[in-house]
């Protein structure tokens, strides 16, 4: 300690004798705002987390998630252990990815509500896991928090490029749904609202967070109180329950919304083999093909629900709408410079952050409103531009552009305002 | 005269721990030990609903549907049943895990699996049902076949095995046991004894894959099983329900083996000496049946010296699955002092 304070004095001594450099930028020290303080994303999402009643975390190592993980084992002990000391919350580190996603499996299948978090190439090696969650319909939570791909990539950079690799994970028709919080406000509120979008449509739910987002600092005034209830879903638990369902079956739709209700180990309620092969209503095996086929459409009728009840777009909409812009994540601490580049030009621009996939509908409106959109980008091959062409009506295609770029780097506006800038002069022409 | 039927100690018949019919081969060995496992379940008395039946995939993983038709089941992916059972009891400490698995499952793809299962004492019973080929792929060797052995079509296997009891009792395993399918008796005392253990409980059952292996230069067949093993000593399990002054006492020498629940395995001597408690010894004996070309047979291992990975977790006594949500979420009040901290 005092060798390194000397080293820097030294320094600053040297540097004041010695350097003549016509620096254009200064450092000022700036006043604390009263009532914040700084915080990062993923201890925002640990918080959020332990707020969702998260009763299994599983986690293997891996920057930059793994603060997330530690974030939670170093809050359970003040907010969710017993007066005595007792917890409440099982915390495995896992031998593996694979188990990791297993454990969370397990925990979904038992009852309870499990957790993992990881980066893309943990969410590579548990995309198996991932699709006997998905046609099993067993809860659970994985955080993704996005560092440079492919492969071992840029381990300490920050990316957007495991958008399509998050809803679609796993072999098979396969969808998920991915909750995408562009602050550490977000990073806590879908920490613990995951959990419910999870038990509630009985299916894995991702975070998606990024380094940028995840491991840096930010300016925060406090986090809301869960404005609602824990929602385990449809669950029934005693016999009475059972008797007012007529024809009960695991995977029968009985309410019309393409989510069954299950019941659990340990109750002696309609004890069933859970399986990832193909099963009929019942949860029997099954390949007959008409079974097949109609339970994969309630699955996707299931999702296709779900999105009306995940996190809205946030809109800062002009009255003239010329130019509409639809990002995600951590894009927001950037997206202002952004928009007030591009308005330097005389447009006017709107934002639209998209939250979550499936898309919910308020963003088909907005696009619906504005004469030309661009989707905005941290990662190559415009992901979320993609989600956006397969799942808007045709119609509304031609109207949106990509504008995806990525470095490595958290997003530095003027590349990317350049770059809407010359797609918007591209479709003037 | 009405036909009288037999309750176990929780006054249920033996049909209230049956599965659907079985689609394996008629003969396979998985068929008998589902047959054992209903048999142990009943006889020691466990309500079926607090069973959980795992598997992962292969003919012994698709057997959770042919037994324990009350009990709740998993059937996972490959070789990955162990961290779903990991999962589901840190969540539900209270339930019976009882995890069946094959030579493929546990000895390829799971192994990494099996192996970190045993190192936290994950509190299951692991069965492995193995006959040293794939059945569902059509008899492709496994990693468990001895070196020599040679399926019924194809050249002999030239691989060292990896011998799973072996393997559990290197990393510290508190109840390691093999048996036959074929050995009814044996297997159930097994069987019942390792679902009264605390701890993983591993046991290696030799299953002979009637379809591609049970020629006899196979040495997991009927015909070589039968003929070339030794068990290491008779076993007789006692229930805890059981009065002791009713069982009688054997006439040769016998050791009890105390178990978690109360109940007690008796293990009668045989024609050799063997100590189940010192973990070198039954590596020494494992090793020299190896070399022998022979399998051996009774409980390898015991001991209880390890706290179960759920007990390692210092959980609150109500399983997690049941919290209410004031357990499971911080109160506004608490909240709001927290925010307080952050805010200073």
């Amino acid at each position: 300690m005092e060798v390194n304070l000397r080293a820097i004095e030294e320094g600053r001594k040297m540097a004041e004798e010695n350097i003549t450099w016509d620096c254009p930028h200064a450092v000022e020290a700036r006043h604390k705002k009263e009532g914040t303080f700084l915080i990062d994303g993923n201890e925002a999402a640990a918080l959020g987390s332990i707020y969702g009643g998260v009763t299994m975390l599983s986690w293997y190592p891996i920057t930059p998630s793994s603060s997330l993980a530690e974030g939670i084992i170093h809050w359970l002990p003040q907010l969710r252990d017993t007066e005595d000391g007792e917890s409440t919350c099982a915390v495995v580190q896992a031998e593996d990815e694979l188990a990791a996603a297993g454990m969370v499996l397990g925990a979904g299948w038992a009852g309870g509500r499990g957790m993992t978090c990881t980066s893309g190439p943990g969410i590579s090696l548990m995309s198996e896991f991932i699709g006997l969650a998905y046609f099993a319909e067993v809860p659970g939570v994985i955080w993704d928090v996005n560092r440079v791909g492919p492969s071992t990539g840029l381990p300490t950079r920050t990316q957007q490029g495991d958008l399509n690799l998050l809803r679609e994970a796993s072999h098979g028709d396969t969808e998920h749904i991915v909750l995408i919080p562009g602050t550490v406000e977000e990073c806590f509120e879908f920490g613990w609202r995951a959990f419910d979008y999870a038990e509630r449509f009985q299916t894995l739910v991702f975070g998606f967070s990024d380094l940028d987002l995840g491991m840096n600092n930010w300016v925060c005034s406090g986090f809301d109180y869960p404005d609602e209830p824990i929602d385990r879903g449809k669950v029934l638990r005693s016999a009475e329950q059972m008797a007012a369902i007529e024809n009960y079956g695991r995977y029968r739709d009985v309410d019309g919304d393409g989510v069954p209700y299950r019941t659990l180990p340990g109750s002696g309620l309609d004890p069933i083999l859970y399986r990832g092969t193909g099963h009929d209503e019942d949860g029997i095996y099954s390949e007959d093909p008409e079974v097949y086929q109609k339970l994969m459409m309630r699955l996707k009728k299931k999702l296709f629900n779900a999105r009306k009840h995940l996190p809205g777009p946030v809109i800062r909409e002009e009255t003239e709408q010329d130019v509409g812009i639809i990002y995600m994540g951590s894009m927001e601490n950037s997206i202002q410079e952004i928009d007030d580049i591009i308005e330097e030009t005389g447009l006017k621009v709107s934002q639209c952050r998209v939250r979550a996939v499936p898309l919910h509908p308020d963003i088909e409106a907005f696009i619906e409103r504005h004469n030309r959109v661009i989707v905005l980008e941290i990662n190559r091959d415009g992901q979320l531009y993609g989600v956006l062409r397969k799942e808007l009506p045709i119609n509304l295609v031609p109207k949106i552009s990509s504008v995806a770029y990525s470095d490595g780097m958290p997003p530095r506006a003027r590349i990317y305002s350049d770059l809407i800038l010359e797609v918007l002069k591209e479709g003037a022409e | 005269m009405s036909k009288v039927i037999k309750l176990n100690v929780i006054d249920r018949p033996k049909s209230d721990y049956t599965g659907g019919p079985s689609s394996l081969c008629p003969g396979c060995g998985h068929d008998q030990i589902s047959g054992v496992i209903i048999q142990a379940c009943w006889e020691n008395g466990i309500e079926p609903s607090r069973i959980a039946k795992m598997s992962g995939i292969g003919c012994s993983s698709k057997t959770p549907a042919y037994f324990l038709g009350q009990s709740h089941g998993f059937n996972t992916v490959h070789g990955r049943m162990p961290s779903v059972t990991t999962g589901a009891n840190m969540v539900n400490k209270d339930l019976v895990y009882l995890g069946v698995s094959g030579d493929g499952d546990s000895a390829s793809i799971g192994i990494g699996q099996f192996i970190h299962a045993i190192r936290r004492n994950l509190n299951m019973v692991y069965i492995i049902e193995n006959n040293g080929v794939y059945g569902l792929t059509k008899g492709q060797y496994s990693a468990t076949v001895e070196k020599g052995s040679k399926k019924r079509k194809g050249a002999p296997n030239e691989q060292p095995p990896i011998d799973m009891c072996k393997l559990a009792i290197n990393l510290g395993c508190g109840f390691v046991a093999r048996s036959f399918s074929g050995a009814k008796k044996q297997l159930t005392s097994l069987m019942k004894a390792a679902l009264s253990h605390n701890g993983m409980a591993v046991i290696d059952v030799i299953s002979p894959c009637v379809t591609f292996a049970n020629n006899d230069e196979s040495y997991k067949s009927y015909g070589y099983v039968k003929t070339q093993s030794e068990e290491l000593h008779g076993v007789d399990y006692i229930h805890h329900f059981q009065p002791m002054n009713e069982v009688d006492i054997p006439e040769g020498g016998f050791e009890d083996v105390e178990l978690f629940d109360g109940s007690v395995l008796r293990l009668e001597t045989l024609s050799m000496e063997y100590d189940y408690t010192d973990p070198t010894a039954a590596i020494a004996a494992l090793h020299k049946a190896e070399v022998d070309k022979k399998h051996i047979t009774g409980l390898l291992h015991h001991n209880t010296d390890m706290p179960t990975a759920d007990e390692d977790q210092g959980l609150v006594d109500t399983p997690l699955c049941d919290l209410s949500e004031d357990m499971l979420r911080p109160s506004k009040e608490r909240h709001e002092e927290i925010m307080a901290i952050f805010q200073a």
